[in-house]
C-alpha cells in the first residue's frame, strides 16, 4: 500500500461525513420550519413581545421567571 | 486609537446595563397597589423584514470571515468584522436570535411535533454549522457577537493550567446536555436565562446576570474567551463539525520552521506542538485499556445517580413545583395559602389537573436525567481517552476543534517573509509589519 494512502482515505471519509451531514442538517431543520403549529411570532425576543405574558413556549416561561412574573423557586 | 475607542464602548456596556438596572430598582413600587415596574417595550414594526435581513447578513458575514481567515489571513480585517458583529447582532438586534440559544428551539421542535420553528432561528442554527463543515469555526472567529466581545477586550492572555483546562473543557458538554433536557421537557430555555451577554446588549436585565456578564467580560481581558471555551454549548456542535472541515486554519503558508511563535501567540491553547511516538507504547496501551474498561462503569454509575436525582431536578419545573405546593396545601389546610396555590385556584383549575400534568413531566425527567448522567459519563471517558491518545506530528498545527479562527497565529508566523519574498526572515520580528500585533494580546 502506498505511504500517502492514509491521508487521502481520511480526507475521503471526512468529505463523506461532510456531504452526508450537511443535507441531513438542512433537511431536518427545514422540515421543522414548515410545520403547522404554535410558533414564536417575535423572533424569540420575549421582552418586546405583546403575548409574552400568556405564551406557552419555554422561552417565554424562562423570560417570565427571569423578570419575576412567575417565580418557580418561591412558593 | 479608533480600536481602543471601540473597545472602550464594549467595556462600557456592562456598566451602562448595571446603571439602568440599578436605576429601575432604586425606588420600591408603591405599596398596597397592583403596580408593577413596567417593562420597556420597543416597537418593532419591521420585524418580519428583519428576519431576512438578519439571515442574509449572517450568511454574508460567515462567507466574508471565511475569506478573511483562510485567504486574506488578516487579523486586522477580522477585527473590523468582529466590531460590526458586536454592534449589529449584539447592541442593535439585542443579542437575539443567537445561534447558541437556537439549540433549545431546535430540540423543542424535535420533541414537540406541534411546534413550528421560526425561519430565523432555523437559519441561525444551521448556517454556522454548515460554515464549520466547510471552513472551520469561522462563526466564532468574527460573526458571533459574544465571542467577538470577549476577543476585543483581551489584553494579555494567561495560560490556564492543563489540569484545570481539562476539567473546564467538559463543562460545555454538560451544559449542552442540561439545556437539551430542560428544553425537551419544556421546563425552561436555560441558555437564554443564564446568558451573561444578553443583559449588556439590551442594557437591561436581572441584576445577578449583569454582574455575571461583567465578571465574564473582566475575565476575558486576561483569559482568552472564557465563555466560548468553558461554557458555550454551541461550541460543542461547532467543534464536531469543524473536524470535518474542507478548509481550515493552517498556521504557515509554507513549511513550519518550528519557532514556537504561533503557540505562544494563541490565547486559546489551540496550537498543538510536534509530537513523537512515545517510547513506552506498552504503558500507553495499558492506560487506554484501563480507561476503556472504566468507561462503562462510570457511565452506568452516573446514570444511576441521575435516576436517583430525577425528582430533585424535576422540581425545577414550574408544573412539578406547583403540584408539590398544592399537595402541601391540601395536607395542611390551616396554613396560609401561597401565591402559587392562590393563582392556581383563581384560574379555576383543580389540584387533580396539576398532579396529572406534574406526573407526566416527572416521567420525562425519570428518563431524561439518567440519560444526562450517562452523557456526562461518556463525555468524561472520551475526554480522558483523547488525552491519552498520541497524535504523531512534525509541525505546529492548529487543532481543528478548538481553533476559533481568530487569525492571531498568522501575524506572528515568520514564514510568510520567506514565502512571499519579503525582506528577511526574522525569528522575532522587529520591523513594523501591517497587521502585526503583540504576542498573546489583542489590543
Amino acid at each position: 500500500m502506498p505511504k500517502n494512502s492514509d491521508p487521502s482515505r481520511r480526507q475521503f471519509l471526512r468529505s463523506v461525513v461532510r456531504w452526508a451531514a450537511a443535507p441531513a442538517l438542512v433537511g431536518t431543520v427545514g422540515a421543522m420550519t414548515h410545520r403547522k403549529g404554535e410558533t414564536c411570532t417575535n423572533n424569540t425576543i420575549c421582552r418586546t413581545c405583546g403575548v409574552s405574558e400568556t405564551c406557552g413556549l419555554p422561552q417565554a416561561l424562562s423570560f417570565r421567571d427571569a423578570t419575576g412574573k412567575e417565580n418557580r423557586h418561591v412558593g | 486609537m479608533k480600536l481602543r475607542t471601540a473597545i472602550g464602548f464594549v467595556l462600557a456596556a456592562p456598566m451602562l446595563a448595571f446603571g439602568q438596572t440599578a436605576d429601575q430598582h432604586s425606588q420600591p413600587p408603591p405599596q398596597f397597589t397592583d403596580y408593577r415596574i413596567p417593562l420597556e417595550r420597543a416597537a418593532l414594526p419591521r420585524e418580519s423584514a428583519f428576519q431576512y435581513v438578519d439571515l442574509a447578513l449572517l450568511a454574508l458575514m460567515l462567507l466574508l470571515t471565511a475569506w478573511i481567515v483562510l485567504t486574506r489571513r488578516s487579523r486586522k480585517e477580522l477585527r473590523i468584522v468582529s466590531i460590526f458583529a458586536v454592534a449589529y447582532f449584539g447592541f442593535y438586534r439585542l443579542g437575539c436570535v443567537c445561534a447558541i440559544g437556537s439549540i433549545q428551539n431546535v430540540t423543542f421542535g424535535l420533541t414537540h411535533s406541534s411546534y413550528r420553528l421560526p425561519l430565523t432561528v432555523a437559519g441561525f442554527f444551521v448556517l454556522p454549522l454548515l460554515a464549520a463543515l466547510f471552513f472551520g469555526r469561522v462563526f466564532c472567529g468574527g460573526v458571533c457577537p459574544m465571542g467577538a466581545m470577549q476577543d476585543l477586550v483581551l489584553i494579555r492572555s494567561m495560560k490556564v493550567p492543563a489540569g484545570l483546562k481539562a476539567i473546564l473543557e467538559t463543562v460545555p458538554y454538560i451544559y449542552l446536555g442540561a439545556a437539551i433536557l430542560f428544553a425537551t421537557t419544556g421546563t425552561a430555555f436555560v441558555i437564554c436565562e443564564y446568558d451573561p451577554f444578553v443583559g449588556m446588549f439590551r442594557l437591561h436585565g436581572h441584576f445577578w446576570m449583569i454582574v455575571f456578564g461583567g465578571v465574564v467580560v473582566a475575565l476575558s481581558m486576561v483569559i482568552g474567551r472564557p465563555y466560548c471555551r468553558f461554557l458555550c454549548p454551541y461550541s460543542v456542535l461547532l467543534k464536531w463539525c469543524s473536524h470535518f472541515a474542507r478548509h481550515s486554519v493552517s498556521v504557515t503558508p509554507d513549511g513550519c520552521i518550528q519557532c514556537h511563535l504561533c503557540a505562544n501567540a494563541c490565547p486559546f491553547d489551540s496550537i498543538e506542538a510536534p509530537q513523537v511516538v512515545p517510547a513506552n507504547r506498552q504503558q500507553s496501551r495499558r492506560q487506554v485499556a484501563n480507561m476503556l474498561a472504566f468507561a462503562p462503569v462510570l457511565t452506568l454509575a452516573l446514570a444511576a445517580i441521575g435516576w436517583r436525582m430525577s425528582p430533585v431536578v424535576a422540581s425545577w419545573d414550574l408544573r412539578v413545583h406547583r403540584a408539590r405546593v398544592l399537595h402541601q396545601a391540601q395536607l395542611n389546610p390551616s396554613a396560609p395559602k401561597t401565591a402559587l396555590a392562590e393563582a392556581w385556584d383563581r384560574h379555576r383549575h383543580t389540584a387533580q389537573e396539576a398532579y396529572q400534568e406534574a406526573a407526566a413531566v416527572e416521567k420525562e425527567f425519570e428518563v431524561g436525567v439518567p440519560l444526562l448522567g450517562a452523557w456526562i459519563g461518556i463525555v468524561i471517558s472520551l475526554k480522558s481517552l483523547s488525552y491519552l491518545r498520541r497524535k504523531v506530528s512534525t509541525d505546529y498545527v492548529a487543532n481543528a476543534g478548538s481553533c476559533v479562527s481568530c487569525a492571531r497565529c498568522y501575524s506572528v508566523c515568520p514564514v510568510p517573509f520567506r514565502t512571499y519574498g519579503l525582506p528577511s526572515l526574522p525569528i522575532i520580528p522587529s520591523s513594523p509589519v501591517e497587521d502585526r500585533e503583540p504576542v498573546g494580546g489583542a489590543a
